[in-house]
C-alpha cells in the first residue's frame, strides 16, 4: 500500500481558506474572491503534480488509522483526472467570478463557491462510503445556497426544488449505506467491495437500487432530474456553469464508483451482484435521459434552458458509456465527462457575458452576435461543435469511443449506437441553429460587446483546451485509459491498492 | 412538487411510491440482523470499543485479519482488559466510545460535518443578505422579569454549554450539543430584550478562528504524526478530565464554532417579512 | 411475542416516519409543509440508524466505574459507530432545514405566497 499523507492538504487547504474567508472579507470583498482563485490554483497545481510526477495511485491515511479501521482517501487515476478537471474548471470560474460576482453578499458567495469545489474534490478522492455522504452534503448545501443567489427571483424556486429532491436523494443513499453496514459491519469502500458477495442478494439488490436512486439525483439521470432545468435556468450563469461542470462530475463519479467498484462483478463486461444487473438499469435510465433531454432541448426557445437540457442529455451519454462495462466504455465515459464539463462550463460563462450586456436569453436575441462580438461567437461555436462531436474538437473522440465500445459489446447495446447518433443529430440541429442565428442575421443595433480580461481568460483557456484535446486526444486519453482500467478491474485497480492483505492465509 | 397534476392523481402516485418503498424495506428487514440478532462483534466497532485498532492493524499487516475467503476474523483479535480510572496510555483515551469514534477514529467525518454546518450558516446569510432587520413591534413588550431572567439564565446556560463540551470525552454530549446549548442561551436574550442584536462581527471572527483552529489541529497532526487529524498529545488515564489527547481541544473548537454559528443563524433569520 | 416486538417495533416506527414524510413532500404544495415533511423523513432516518445499533441486552457505550463494555472478550455495548453517524445525520438535517427556511422566507418576500403552484404561475 502506497501512502502519501501530505495529499490530505487537497482537502485541508480549501477548508482552512474557506473558514478564513469571512476574516479576509472584513478587509475587502475583492480579496475574498482572490483567495478563492489562489486556493483553487493551489489545488490545480497539486493535481498536476500528482499527475505529471505519476505519484498516483496512493492512499492518504487519516489520523494514523489504517483502512479498513479508519478513514482514508484513495487517489487513483480516476480520482486524479477528476481532481485536475474539477480544480481547473473551478479555477477558471473563480477567475470569471472576479468580474461577475458583484451582487449581494460576495464574501459568502466566494466561500460557498470555494467549498463547493473543495467538497467535490473530497468527494472524488474519499475511500469511505459514509464520507461520500458527507461530501455529497457539503457540495449539496453549498450548491443550494449558490443556486438561490442572484438578483432574479426565479432562482429561489429552482434552488428550493433542488434542495428537496437532493435531500431525499441523499437520505436514500444513506439508507443504502446503512443496509450494507448491517450485514458487513464496515464502511470502508475497499472492504465492502471485496466482500460484497457475502451479503444476501435481496438486501444487496434493494440497497443498490436505493444507492442508484440517491446518486441519480446528482448525476442528472431520469427520472430524478426534474430539478435540472429550473435550477440551471434560475441560477446566475457562473453557478450554472459550476453545477454543470463540477457538480455532475462528482455525482457520476460516485455513481460508478459504487456500481463498478463496490457492486461490480469482474468479467469481460462488468455487471453487478444482486438479483438484477444495476449496470443495465443505469444504461436504460441513461438512454431515457438522452432521448428526453435532447428532445426537450430541441423545443426550447430559451438558450439557457436549452443548455440545461443539453447538459442532462450529455450526462446520459456519460452514464451510457460507463454502463457498457468494458474498458473502452469506461474510457469513453471519462473522456465524455471531461469534454462535457469543459464545453458546457464555457458556454454558460459565455451566456453570462452576453446577458450582462443586456441581451436576452431568448434564441432570437442571439441574432447577429457576430457583428457585436466575434470573440464570443467563435468560442460559442467551438463549444457547440465539441458537444455535437465534430472531428478536430474534443467531443469527437469521446463519441467515437462510445460508438466503438457499444459495437464491441454488441447485443442490445447496438441500440446505444442509434441513441448516440440520434443525440448527435439533434444536438447538431439545435446548436447549429443558434450558431446560424449568430452569424447570419444582421442585428438592429451594432453596439460592440467589450469583454474585459478576467472573463476572457477562462473562455480562451477552455477553447484552447477543447481544440488541444481535439487535435491531441492523448492529453486526456492516457489517463482516461488508466481510469478505465481502475474501474473495470476492481481487485487489482482498487481493493488491493487500499488493503493489500485482504486475501489472507 | 408536480403542480399541474390533479390532486387525486398526485395522492395515488404518492401512495404508490411510498408503498413500494415501504414494502421493499420490510422485505429487506427480514434479511437484516435486528433486535436480538445485532452483534457488535461482527462489526468494525468491536475494535473501537476495545480500543485496540492497533492490534487489529498488526494482524492486518501480517495477513491474519482476513481469511482466504476475505472474511474478517474480528473475534480473533485478542482483548486487553480496560479498567476505568486505571488503564492509561491507551491508543485513544476517551471514556465515551462514541466520542472516540466521532473525533478520533472517524475524525475526518466530523471535520466535514462542521463544514456542513458552517456552509449552512453561510448559505442562510447569503440568501437573506440585505434584508431589513425586523424591529419587532410586539404588542406586549418583554417584562422586567423576562429581561433580567434571561440574562441570568444566559450566564448559567453558557457555563453549562462549556461544561458539556469540555466533558465530551467522558459523558454524553460534546461539541455539538454544547454549542447548541450556548446558542439556546443567546436565543433567550433575543426573547428577553426588544431589538437585541449580538455583535455580528464578533460572531464571525469567533466562528472563523475556531474553524481554522480545527483544521490547524489537523495539520499539526500531519506535521508531527505524519497523518492528518492524528492525535499528537498523550492520552492519559481513561476517565480523567485531562485525558484523551486532542479530543478536548477539538471539542472546544467545535463547541465555540457551533455556538457562534447557530447564534448567527438565529440572528440572520430575524428579518422583516412584511406580513401586512 | 416480546422478541417479535423488540425486533420490529423501532424499524416499523422508522419506516412509518419516512413514509409519512415522503407522502407529505409528494402531495403538499405549501413550501413550509414540504420542509416539515423533510424533517419527518430525517427523524425516520435517525431512528433507523439508532435502531440498527441497538440490541435488547446492550449497555451504553461509555466506560464508567460500573459500566463494563466487554465481558469475556465479547463486546456487549450498543454499536457506537451508527451512534456517531446519527450525530452527523442530525447536524446535516439541521443545516438543510435552516437553509430551506431561509429560502422559504425569501420566496415569501418575493412572491407573497408559499404555494408552489402560485410561484410557478408567477414565473410565467
Amino acid at each position: 500500500m502506497k501512502t502519501y499523507n501530505l495529499a490530505a492538504l487537497l482537502v485541508g487547504v480549501p477548508l482552512l481558506m474557506a473558514f478564513s474567508i469571512p476574516l479576509f472579507g472584513f478587509i475587502s470583498k475583492q480579496l475574498a474572491k482572490w483567495i478563492t482563485v489562489l486556493t483553487l490554483g493551489f489545488e490545480f497545481f497539486f493535481g498536476l503534480y500528482i499527475f505529471l510526477w505519476h505519484i498516483y495511485p496512493f492512499n492518504v491515511i487519516m489520523g494514523n488509522w489504517l483502512p479498513p479501521f479508519g478513514e482514508n482517501l484513495y487517489i487513483g487515476p480516476f480520482a486524479t483526472v477528476l481532481i485536475i478537471l474539477i480544480s481547473f474548471v473551478g479555477l477558471m470560474i473563480s477567475i470569471y467570478n472576479l468580474w461577475s460576482a458583484n451582487h449581494g453578499d460576495v464574501v459568502h458567495f466566494a466561500l460557498l463557491f470555494l467549498m463547493f469545489v473543495g467538497g467535490s474534490i473530497g468527494l472524488v478522492s474519499t475511500g469511505d462510503i459514509f464520507n461520500i455522504f458527507i461530501f455529497m452534503e457539503i457540495t449539496g448545501i453549498s450548491s443550494f445556497a449558490l443556486a438561490a443567489y442572484g438578483p432574479e427571483r426565479r432562482a429561489l424556486g429552482g434552488a428550493f426544488k433542488y434542495l428537496v429532491v437532493s435531500s431525499i436523494g441523499s437520505t436514500l443513499y444513506l439508507f443504502g449505506v446503512l443496509l450494507i453496514y448491517t450485514q458487513l459491519g464496515t464502511l470502508n469502500i475497499a472492504e465492502i467491495a471485496a466482500r460484497i458477495s457475502q451479503t444476501t442478494s435481496g438486501l444487496l439488490t434493494f440497497a443498490g437500487i436505493l444507492l442508484v436512486a440517491g446518486l441519480a439525483v446528482e448525476a442528472e439521470l431520469f427520472p430524478f432530474n426534474g430539478w435540472v432545468p429550473d435550477t440551471y435556468t434560475g441560477a446566475v450563469n457562473p453557478v450554472s456553469a459550476t453545477l454543470s461542470g463540477i457538480g455532475s462530475v462528482g455525482g457520476v463519479y460516485v455513481l460508478f464508483r459504487i456500481l463498478m467498484t463496490v457492486f461490480g462483478k469482474d468479467g469481460n463486461f462488468v455487471s453487478t451482484y444482486g438479483n438484477i444487473d444495476l449496470m443495465a438499469l443505469v444504461a436504460i435510465l441513461g438512454s431515457a435521459t438522452v432521448v428526453i433531454g435532447e428532445l426537450s432541448a430541441l423545443v426550447q426557445k430559451n438558450v439557457k434552458k436549452m443548455l440545461a437540457y443539453s447538459s442532462m442529455a450529455q450526462m446520459g451519454l456519460v452514464a451510457i458509456g460507463f454502463s457498457i462495462g468494458s474498458k473502452m466504455g469506461s474510457y469513453a465515459g471519462v473522456f465524455q465527462l471531461v469534454n462535457h464539463s469543459i464545453a458546457k462550463a464555457m458556454m454558460f460563462l459565455i451566456l453570462g457575458i452576453i446577458v450582462s450586456f443586456g441581451i436576452g436569453e431568448h434564441i432570437e436575441d442571439m441574432k447577429g452576435l457576430w457583428y457585436k462580438s466575434p470573440f464570443l461567437t467563435v468560442t460559442f461555436t467551438i463549444g457547440s461543435l465539441s458537444l455535437l462531436g465534430l472531428p478536430l474538437f474534443g467531443g469527437f473522440w469521446s463519441k467515437f469511443a462510445l460508438v466503438d465500445a457499444s459495437i464491441q459489446r454488441g447485443g442490445w447495446y447496438d441500440f446505444v449506437i442509434a441513441i448516440v447518433l440520434f443525440a448527435s443529430v439533434v444536438e447538431a440541429f439545435y446548436y447549429l441553429r443558434i450558431v446560424g442565428y449568430m452569424f447570419t442575421s444582421k442585428p438592429t443595433s451594432t453596439d460592440k460587446i467589450k469583454v474585459s480580461i478576467s472573463p476572457a481568460v477562462p473562455i480562451v483557456a477552455f477553447s484552447i483546451l477543447i481544440i488541444a484535446i481535439g487535435v491531441f486526444p492523448q492529453i486526456v486519453g492516457g489517463i482516461s485509459w488508466n481510469a478505465a482500467h481502475e474501474l473495470t478491474d476492481k481487485m487489482g485497480g482498487y481493493v488491493l491498492n487500499v488493503i493489500p492483505t485482504i486475501v489472507g492465509h | 412538487m408536480m403542480s399541474d397534476t390533479p390532486e387525486m392523481v398526485k395522492k395515488v402516485f404518492a401512495i404508490f411510491v411510498v408503498g413500494i418503498l415501504i414494502i421493499g424495506f420490510f422485505m429487506v428487514f427480514t434479511q437484516m440482523p435486528k433486535g436480538n440478532e445485532v452483534n457488535v462483534n461482527n462489526t468494525v466497532s468491536r475494535f473501537y470499543v476495545m480500543k485496540d485498532v492497533d492490534h487489529a492493524t498488526q494482524m492486518l499487516d501480517k495477513g491474519t485479519y482476513f481469511n482466504k475467503d476475505m472474511v474478517p476474523l474480528r473475534n480473533d483479535v485478542p482483548y486487553t482488559p480496560i479498567t476505568f480510572g486505571k488503564s492509561s496510555n491507551l491508543e485513544d483515551g476517551a471514556a465515551n466510545v462514541v466520542t472516540s469514534i466521532v473525533v478520533d477514529y472517524r475524525g475526518f467525518d466530523t471535520l466535514g460535518e462542521v463544514t456542513v454546518l458552517f456552509l449552512a450558516a453561510s448559505g442562510v446569510m447569503l440568501v437573506l443578505h440585505g434584508e431589513k432587520r425586523k424591529i419587532p413591534k410586539k404588542k406586549i413588550a418583554p417584562s422586567e422579569i423576562m429581561y433580567v431572567g434571561t440574562r441570568i439564565a444566559f450566564a448559567v446556560i453558557f457555563l453549562f454549554g462549556i461544561y458539556v463540551f469540555i466533558h465530551g470525552h467522558l459523558t454524553p454530549g460534546g461539541g455539538f450539543p454544547g454549542g447548541a446549548i450556548i446558542a439556546s442561551g443567546i436565543l433567550g436574550l433575543f426573547l428577553g430584550r426588544q431589538g437585541y442584536s449580538p455583535n455580528k462581527a464578533g460572531l464571525t471572527v469567533f466562528e472563523s478562528l475556531s474553524g481554522m483552529a480545527y483544521v490547524i489541529i489537523g495539520i499539526i497532526g500531519l506535521v508531527g504524526e505524519k497523518s492528518f487529524l492524528a492525535n499528537f498529545l498523550p492520552t492519559g488515564t481513561i476517565g480523567d478530565l485531562f485525558s484523551a489527547g486532542f479530543i478536548a481541544l477539538i471539542y472546544i473548537a467545535i463547541g465555540m464554532k457551533v455556538g457562534s454559528e447557530l447564534s448567527a443563524v438565529t440572528n440572520a433569520m430575524i428579518v422583516d417579512t412584511e406580513e401586512d | 411475542m416480546v422478541d417479535f416486538l423488540q425486533n420490529w417495533v423501532y424499524l416499523t416506527g422508522a419506516m412509518a416516519l419516512v413514509g409519512i414524510g415522503l407522502y407529505i413532500v409528494l402531495t403538499n404544495t405549501n413550501i413550509f409543509r414540504i420542509i416539515v415533511g423533510l424533517n419527518i423523513i430525517d427523524s425516520g432516518t435517525n431512528l433507523f440508524i439508532v435502531t440498527i445499533a441497538w440490541h435488547p441486552k446492550s449497555v451504553m457505550p461509555i466506560y464508567t466505574a460500573t459500566n463494563n463494555l466487554v465481558v469475556n472478550g465479547h463486546v456487549i455495548s450498543a454499536d457506537p459507530l451508527p451512534q456517531s453517524l446519527v450525530l452527523t445525520a442530525i447536524v446535516i438535517g439541521l443545516g438543510t432545514t435552516a437553509l430551506a427556511l431561509a429560502i422559504a422566507v425569501k420566496i415569501y418576500q418575493k412572491y407573497g405566497t408559499l404555494d408552489v403552484r402560485k410561484i410557478k404561475e408567477g414565473d410565467r
